[in-house]
């Protein structure tokens, strides 16, 4: 977690360099999805999306709500691909990517606030964002990798 | 199939239907003061740890941002070095203009209350057998020059020194007697006394006053201006120079005065006339 949060850091700093911002947190998410399942992507989507909703000012549960969707959908395709092939993760990442517009549309629509509208546009990633994110997955990958060579 | 089982094996639905539950609940409830003071506290210690991230990051970046400067440096060097080029020519022309300004101020300034109109004029011909004798101006009948107008010179900036007056005039040009021609004769005065006489050219660059009285109290250093006539023929309190040497003529009895004229009449490029 405090890694996520010191890359956070450093996204934020790349974004303003770059003016590409990987979701760190969606990255993580689908890190959970391809290398530890579908039960513990949920859960640590939802985690995730709290601490994103403490760090970005954003509706508070929003990006909770979002992260778990993500984990909880794309957790069905969890053993059905080889999760260390790039163009896997990256295709991963812009489905998530997509599906995490798809909600918080959804969530913008439900719930009439004033302040979603930011939160929408701070929360939606172009794909340029969502393929950013792939440096963090294998980063993780390196990081959580097992003893018997497994991630 | 138990409820331990049914939860087991739909453990992900379960698990994202409590997620959901509680992020939807968050939403609904979650008021504005209660999110910022848990954020706040985030802030707070994530601060500590974001700081010494942020600095790091930045180093290369920063960095980066110097070598792109340094590559546009040069491009903007040339353009810093053609603006400084046009700024010295620009402050030169403004220094001509500065100096212009301030002679014509100072023309304008010791202009005598009744006076005419100044008119400048450029010195279109002057010949050298007749270097002290006469010149021609580009002014004529036109610009409203008379016969007898003063001619003046303001070579030197505090004051307009008298050189000659208007002899003869053309559509669009003017002869120039200058009073250091013999046929020149100006009336003159001491300034500050009664003395007077007529300022008579012999050619050379020192004029003298002829027909001084013998009582008369010309001293050398003394200041020579011209004498204001009843007809308008000469404008008064014009400098014409100062004496530089006075004697006595036992021939005629008057006393006569070289005078060293204050107007450098030997570099005239142009001239005022004082038209009426």
């Amino acid at each position: 977690m405090v890694f996520l949060v010191l890359a956070d850091a450093v996204a934020a700093r790349l974004a303003i360099v770059t003016g590409i911002k990987p979701d760190v947190f969606l990255a993580a998410t689908v890190f959970t999805v391809l290398y530890r399942g579908h039960a513990p992507a949920v859960l640590t989507g939802f985690l995730l999306g709290l601490c994103a909703d403490l760090l970005q000012p954003t509706v508070f549960g929003a990006n909770a709500l979002r992260l778990a969707t993500v984990g909880y959908v794309l957790g069905w395709l969890h053993g059905r691909f080889n999760e260390d092939m790039p163009h896997v993760q990256a295709g991963m990442l812009v489905a998530a990517s997509c599906l995490g517009i798809l909600i918080m549309g959804l969530e913008a629509l439900a719930v009439s606030s004033v302040s979603f509208g930011y939160s929408w546009r701070v929360a939606v990633m172009p794909p340029a964002d969502a393929l950013a994110g792939v440096p963090v997955i294998v980063l993780l990958a390196q990081i959580l990798r097992r003893p018997d060579g497994t991630s | 199939m138990t409820v331990r089982e049914f939860l087991r094996v739909h453990q992900a639905t379960v698990r994202y239907l409590g997620c959901a539950a509680v992020s939807v609940g968050l939403l609904s409830v979650s008021s504005a003061e209660t999110v910022q003071a848990f954020r706040s506290i985030a802030a707070y210690f994530l601060g500590l740890t974001q700081q010494p991230v942020h600095r790091v990051v930045a180093y290369p970046s920063d960095i980066a941002g110097r070598l792109m400067a340094a590559v546009y440096a040069t491009d903007e060097n040339e353009r810093l070095r053609d603006l400084a080029k046009r700024m010295h020519v620009y402050k030169i022309r403004a220094e001509q203009l500065e100096q212009d300004h301030a002679r014509m101020r100072a023309v304008l300034g010791t202009r005598p209350t009744g006076m005419g109109r100044l008119l400048n004029a450029r010195v279109q011909r002057r010949e050298p057998h007749q270097w002290f004798n006469t010149l021609i101006i580009a002014r004529g009948k036109r610009d409203g020059i008379v016969p007898d107008a003063p001619v003046l010179t303001d070579r030197c900036m505090e004051s307009v020194q008298i050189i000659g007056r208007i002899w003869s005039v053309e559509e669009e040009t003017a002869r120039v007697l200058l009073i250091t021609d013999p046929l020149s004769g100006i009336p003159v005065g001491i300034a500050g006394k009664t003395a007077q006489g007529v300022l008579l050219g012999n050619g050379t660059p020192e004029p003298t006053i002829e027909y001084l009285l013998p009582e008369s109290d010309v001293a050398p250093g003394d200041r020579v201006v011209t004498v204001t006539l009843p007809p308008g023929i000469m404008t008064g309190n014009l400098d014409v120079g100062s004496v530089v040497s006075v004697e006595l003529s036992p021939r005629t009895g008057f006393k006569s005065a070289r005078v060293t004229l204050a107007g450098n009449i030997s570099v005239l490029d142009h001239v005022l006339v004082l038209v009426p």
